[in-house]
């Protein structure tokens, strides 16, 4: 990319989870920067840690989490703040949380509590970040209620006046996901992070909701880090692409590059499985094997025990780094042309 | 600059046939089960101790240094008596010893001292002979697991106001206060699994007058039933049939309010299962869902149940024979035990007497401990 | 493959819920999640049924071999030449029947016992029906399916918990065959597994369907897994089919508003197709609340009077000598097709 500075920078982030069989590394030394005013979509399949990326930012990982290495800067102006190794409850933290970082989940109905109205727990975030000093108690409420009900208007809410009312459970799945998109943006932050959030939604809803954060994305000129499974979603809404497996970064691109140039052997071979509606209508070739357990990883490449492309005696034996094939696209394979080890004595 | 991590060669499975299980265990539900449990420090640990605890009221006569009904007189009201190892010269005997008794009494107040004399001191020794007894019946021995030789008398955990000996008298009475629990609550239990189960898998009248009865049953108020039922059972009843009446009456309450709609709960909820549906569909008829796709799959949680009502039914049996509704005396149970202490000035004189609550309450506490490692254990989605 | 004989055929099915309130079970509404639903499954073909939620189409399949009851219309199976009410049929007759049309699940996890070994569960149905004289007997039968599923059989020992999603959806499939069915109901079976597990366990129903002659229906709201693995797709909204036709002129010629729309609405794994965006209007109806008329009319850009008046029913639309049914009332001036996708290659 260009000279402008990111956003956000991602360095070597490490993240694991003790559990029974062993220490689970659900991240491994993943780097990646978001830019002003780009969507970076980051997708994987279950196990890819991509989940545990976004939750790492804000550092809202479950308890028993570790943040094992790297570092994560928010570049706020000219100043450059750290998250990751500070208290995840730490002043840092919580100047950016729901602030210049915000976040938005799969799940409307867990994110709200159902014994407020919408009106209220909207009206809370908003209360907390963007109220001018000094204002009597009544024109506090006046005004936390003015705003909530231009958040909703722009998320395309109808009837704001009446649903700011409403309960959680009244409301339609649609129209709760665009309250929780509403709470998200109270602050107007500079990236949202969204967090699978079209998953569980039905298509035409899905379609909508991208539609909208595409356009708020524009209004608001903020960043979006969307995470998701769905390489068509992707295609729609981001500008690029991470593309993660296993706790590491296979790829990442340019979307356009992404889908018309993949570098990566994962990459080419989850497009080659992947049924889409338009197109021509080849046969689906799926990816051999599964997905091998977090907790016995593979020694080499992460992908290589089911990588058509494996080359044996490399692939499984060491592990590729990212390297730029092409301006701004980054792919982790000896295959694509990551570094080769050196030769060693023992060769 | 090339940064390269080496890592032992292993032989990557072939792709194309999926041979390898996803996570690594290929153990089977009833070995993860154990496997949790054991992990749960303190429910083993409590383990041990009721284990303890069962084998003491098993092997009572033997374990007892005294006849639980044998008065003896010289020592009414006895403290209990600490254990020497160092005499009153400070020479360091491995055998541990204890000091017999003298008594004075303050003829005024008619209170009781008691004094260590140290020039007589007791040997305290394992398998020592005493009073005989008749094990299961048929077994005759004397040979108790520790006391003073000789026939003299000492005191481990006190006297009561007959003489008799308290130690002896709790390990006696945890025969009736450990057992009397099991055997209401497994009534509970199987009529719980039947009524619970038909009425959570089939619905309709049955559930509703069950569900009916239990509300009404859970909201009365527990003692005014319990003195009602003491009032009406019949005078002249022995031991025994009271023993017996005021298990079933409380299992069958317990049941009624409690146990039968956690099963019906679960039952509801299990039978919405996929894999109960798939079953179906295969032809199982309701029997074998039962047996095979149900049952199997709350055992476990119905066995973290019993053991927390358990100790509810100790505690009950203790507070009816304390308030003198449950068993009587000659009976010896916890509970009766305690009647001894109704008068606060027992506090005073005699404070060892309150000894039998503590072994009420770490019963209570090993069950509640270990109920709590079992309900862990059982459910598939809590962290190890 | 419409002269092959009809081995299904669904007439007027409908399943409806009246909703209840109070100790009285006083009726104060109904939800018809089923309402009129008609067609002919034909040996050998799949017959995929789509839809967003609310649709029904998960409540006709179950309704077919009674795991729901339905309230009324009648399923006639093709019983060694007998056409017979599936409906009708008392219990010993239903488990016959239920032999040859077997169910597979969509979640992975929840359909088999976790206290039942692989070998037990593959069995579970040789063992109700007495298929089997034995132990021995049972297993062989199990490692032959097995095999056919590729797994290995030595794994037959092991407990669901130990295996991955889509081996335990090869599992579950295996179980669906072991009494040599002809016709398995898909019910979402491939929505909960990741994308390239998802092409494996298409490409084994394909293989499937072709070694052993069998009959499908696809229940999916998945579009584009739908275009790779149908014959015939019948397009499902608030309960009743809305149009049906073979699976290239769904795509190619749709002639319903909505078909266009989930069309429309699907995202297509690449950025340089634009999609002719059709914004939907509103949500998805509470099937409680149906609308009036045509079920659809409350959200059709092209809604008219007659929409909102009188329920359109299927009617024939053969113009390109395919059979091909849709429920709308002004198909024929519509002339859907110039609003398609934009695609690149058209086919």
């Amino acid at each position: 990319m260009t000279a402008t500075k990111p956003l956000l920078r991602v360095t070597g982030l490490s993240v694991t989870f003790p559990s029974r069989e062993g220490d689970v590394v659900a991240v491994e030394r993943l780097s990646f920067d978001v830019f002003p005013d780009e969507v970076l979509g980051i997708v994987g399949e279950s196990g890819s840690g991509k989940s545990v990326t976004s939750l790492s930012i804000l550092r809202v990982l479950p308890k028993r989490s570790r943040i094992e290495g790297g570092s994560i800067v928010f570049r706020d102006g000219d100043a450059e703040i750290e998250l990751a190794q500070v208290s995840a409850d730490g002043p840092e933290v919580r100047a950016v949380r729901g602030r210049q970082i915000s976040m938005i989940f799969q799940e409307p109905m867990s994110a709200f509590s159902p014994l407020h109205t919408i009106g209220n727990q909207i009206g809370e975030a908003v209360s907390v970040h963007n109220l001018p000093p000094g204002l009597s108690r009544s024109a506090r409420k006046a005004e936390i209620r003015r705003q909530t009900l231009d958040l909703l208007r722009s998320v395309g809410m109808p009837n704001p006046d009446q649903l700011i009312d409403s309960y959680p459970h009244e409301l339609s799945g649609g129209m709760r996901q665009r309250a929780l998109i509403a709470m998200g943006l109270a602050c107007h932050p500079a990236i949202l992070i969204a967090d699978e959030p079209t998953t569980a939604l039905d298509v035409t809803l899905q379609s909508q909701v991208i539609a909208l954060l595409k356009s708020l994305r524009q209004e608001q000129g903020m960043s979006i880090i969307f995470v998701t499974h769905d390489l068509g979603v992707i295609a729609e809404i981001a500008d690029r692409v991470l593309v993660m497996y296993l706790g590491c970064e296979m790829e990442t691109a340019p979307v356009d590059d992404l889908f018309h140039n993949p570098q990566h052997p994962y990459t080419r071979a989850l497009m080659r499985s992947m049924p889409t509606i338009a197109g021509p209508l080849g046969a689906l070739i799926p990816i051999d094997g599964m997905v091998p357990s977090p907790t016995d990883l593979p020694s080499g490449c992460r992908f290589q025990t089911r990588c058509p492309e494996r080359v044996v005696g490399l692939c499984d034996i060491y592990e590729p780094i990212s390297i730029d094939v092409r301006p701004g696209h980054r792919v982790a394979c000896f295959v694509a042309g990551s570094p080769r080890p050196e030769a060693t004595a023992d060769e | 600059m090339t940064e390269l991590l080496p890592s032992a060669t292993t032989e990557p499975p072939p792709p194309g046939r999926t041979k390898q299980p996803g996570t690594l265990a290929a153990a089977s539900p009833s070995q993860i089960f154990r496997w949790k449990f054991a992990r749960h420090r303190l429910a083993v640990v409590s383990l041990v101790v009721l284990g303890l605890m069962y084998l003491m009221a098993a092997f009572a006569e033997f374990v007892a240094p005294y006849d639980p009904l044998a008065i003896q007189g010289s020592l009414v009201l006895a403290p209990p008596q600490a254990v020497h190892f160092v005499d009153s010269s400070g020479s360091f005997h491995p055998q541990p010893f204890v000091y017999q008794l003298t008594k004075t009494v303050d003829i005024e107040s008619g209170r009781i001292t008691y004094y260590e004399d140290i020039t007589k001191p007791m040997s305290l020794q394992l398998f020592v002979q005493g009073d005989p007894y008749t094990f299961l019946w048929v077994f005759h021995s004397d040979v108790h697991m520790f006391g003073v030789p000789g026939g003299q008398v000492y005191s481990p955990l006190g006297k009561d106001q007959l003489g008799r000996d308290l130690f002896s008298r709790i390990v006696f009475g945890a025969r009736i206060s450990l057992t009397l629990g099991f055997v209401g609550v497994f009534v509970g239990f199987f009529s719980g699994i039947i009524l619970g189960g038909i009425a959570g898998l089939r619905g309709g009248w049955f559930d509703f007058i069950l569900i009916r009865i239990t509300e009404v049953l859970t909201s009365i108020p527990t003692l005014p039933i319990w003195l009602a039922l003491a009032v009406a059972l019949p005078q002249n009843w022995t031991v025994m049939q009271t023993y017996i009446a005021v298990t079933m009456i409380l299992a069958l309450f317990g049941v009624l309010s409690g146990a039968s709609r956690t099963v019906r709960g679960k039952f509801m909820a299990l039978k919405e299962e996929g894999y109960v549906q798939a079953a179906e569909l295969d032809g199982a008829g309701t029997g074998r869902i039962i047996r095979r796709y149900l049952f199997p799959n709350f055992f476990s949680h119905q066995i973290a149940e019993l053991t927390l009502a358990i100790p509810a039914m100790i505690l009950a049996e203790t507070a009816l024979s304390f308030l003198g509704l449950g068993l009587q005396p000659p009976a010896i149970s916890w509970g009766v035990l305690l009647q001894d202490c109704r008068a606060v000035r027992v506090l005073d004189t005699a404070p060892w007497l309150f000894i039998p609550a503590v072994f009420v309450v770490v019963t209570v506490l090993t069950f509640n401990f270990i109920g709590d490692g079992l309900r862990d254990a059982a459910d598939p989605y809590s962290r190890a | 493959m419409n002269d092959t004989r009809p081995i299904l055929e669904v007439r007027d099915l409908t399943m409806r819920f009246e909703r209840v309130k109070g100790v009285r079970r006083k009726v104060i509404g109904e939800v018809r999640a089923v309402d009129g639903v008609n067609f002919t499954l034909h040996e050998g073909e799949t017959l995929a049924l789509v839809g967003e939620s609310g649709s029904g189409k998960t409540t006709t399949g179950r309704c077919l071999v009674r795991a729901i009851e339905p309230t009324g219309g009648s399923v006639m199976y093709d019983d060694d030449g007998t056409m017979v009410d599936v409906l009708r049929l008392p219990r010993p007759e239903l488990n016959r029947i239920r032999q040859k049309i077997r169910m597979v699940f969509q979640d992975p996890f929840a359909s088999l016992n976790p206290r039942m070994t692989v070998e037990q569960l593959v069995a579970e149905p040789l063992y109700i029906n007495r298929v089997v004289s034995g132990r021995a007997e049972a297993r062989a039968r199990v490692a032959e399916l097995l095999e056919m599923v590729n797994l290995d059989p030595t794994l037959m020992g092991r407990y669901p918990h130990t295996f991955s999603g889509g081996q335990r959806q090869r599992i579950a499939i295996a179980r669906a065959l072991s009494l040599d069915p002809r016709v398995v109901i898909a019910d979402e079976a491939v929505s909960a597994l990741d994308v390239s597990i998802q092409a494996q366990i298409l490409n084994l129903l394909k293989d499937l369907q072709r070694q052993r002659g069998l009959t499908y229906l696809f229940v999916a709201h998945d579009l584009a897994v739908v275009r790779y693995q149908s014959d015939r797709i019948a397009i499902m909204y608030l309960g009743r089919i809305v149009e049906l036709s073979t699976r290239d002129e769904i795509f190619t010629r749709p002639l319903h508003p909505y078909t266009e729309l989930l069309l429309s609405s699907a995202p297509v794994p690449d950025p340089r197709i634009k999609r002719v965006y059709v914004e939907p209007i509103g949500e998805i109806p509470d099937p409680a609340n149906r609308p009036s008329g045509c079920p659809f009319n409350t959200r059709c850009p092209h809604s008219q009077q007659i929409c909102r008046d009188e329920r359109p029913e299927l009617r024939e639309a053969n113009i390109h000598g395919d059979s091909h049914v849709v429920a709308c009332h002004l198909w024929e001036t519509l002339a859907l097709s110039q609003h398609r996708v934009q695609t690149s290659d058209e086919s």
